[in-house]
């Protein structure tokens, strides 16, 4: 289990900065339809009731409603309870000194990836639609030096703030961690296109 | 003419395939879930309301007679019932 007083890998002096999930209300949709899943069987044994339908007239036959019933909502409750693992297992750990990104895809795929807080560049909060905006979740992306890939917070709660505190945490892991810096920038600065590089390397020049 | 305990068989099946779902799902749970009090909260009322219903559903099938034959052909309009 993970537990947040002991995070994999921990660093010595290591604090917790922030943990964040997707906003709540990206779930109630799912769940509001699992409800209905569930709700249900009890729907149509009230219709059968109602129309005094001869299916549940003998025990034998209504065995046959009850027995599938149960399956039925035994499976809507477990779709309910994976959609939830789903969403609680997707999680983004921001500490004094990395970003760890664990997101668990269906029931056996599992990502955990982190980066130290020195690599990161440039950090954008996206807040794009109506219940976005009025609820204040959206995107982070975190553009990390050296790869092509970016760390992406999907649908966190206050995105504009955690950008903020990311990139003044990574100001002072960089400064912290200056030499290791100095080396990310200079591997971004490698895999740039080659006129830019020149153009770059024109412009520092006295 | 079907009997009963065919469908009883069928549901056990249905029954085993999602009770190995199940474990795994809350195994993964317990394993990857954060320690906090809506981990345990959502597992315990999964498998407290899974119980529930096998519970529910073995206490019909104990009451049943399994060798009655069902014809599904009239079950939804006149159940025809032999033993």
């Amino acid at each position: 289990m993970l537990r947040l007083t002991n995070l994999p890998g921990q660093l010595p002096d290591e604090k917790i900065i922030g943990m964040y999930r997707r906003h709540p209300i990206t779930i109630l949709g799912l769940l509001l339809a699992a409800l209905v899943l569930i709700l249900l069987p009890f729907g149509v044994y009230a219709y059968i009731k109602i129309i005094e339908s001869p299916v549940l007239a003998t025990p034998d036959s209504g065995l046959l409603v009850i027995l599938g019933g149960g399956i039925f909502l035994l499976f809507a409750l477990m779709f309910v309870y994976q959609s939830f693992l789903d969403y609680w297992l997707d999680t983004w750990i921001v500490t004094n000194f990395r970003i760890i990104n664990i997101e668990q895809h269906g029931l056996f795929s599992r990502t955990v990836s982190e980066l130290r807080l020195y690599r990161v560049q440039d950090v954008t909060a996206d807040v794009t639609g109506f219940m976005h905006s009025m609820l204040d979740f959206g995107q982070v992306y975190i553009q990390t030096a050296g790869e092509q890939e970016r760390f992406v917070f999907e649908d966190v709660p206050h995105p504009n703030k955690i950008s903020k505190d990311v990139m003044n945490l990574a100001e002072q892991d960089r400064k912290a961690h200056l030499d290791e810096a100095m080396e990310a920038m200079e591997e971004t600065h490698e895999n740039l296109h080659p006129d830019i590089k020149e153009r770059a390397q024109r412009r520092l020049e006295p | 003419m079907i009997p009963v305990y065919y469908f009883v068989i069928a549901w056990l099946i249905f029954l085993g395939v999602f009770v190995l779902i199940a474990l795994v799902s809350v195994m993964q749970m317990l394993r990857f879930g954060l320690a906090h009090w809506l981990t345990y909260f959502t597992t315990v009322a999964f498998v407290g309301l899974s119980a529930i219903i096998i519970v529910f559903s073995l206490y019909w099938i104990g009451h049943a007679n399994l060798l009655t034959e069902l014809n599904l052909n009239s079950i939804f309009g006149n159940p025809t019932m032999t033993s």
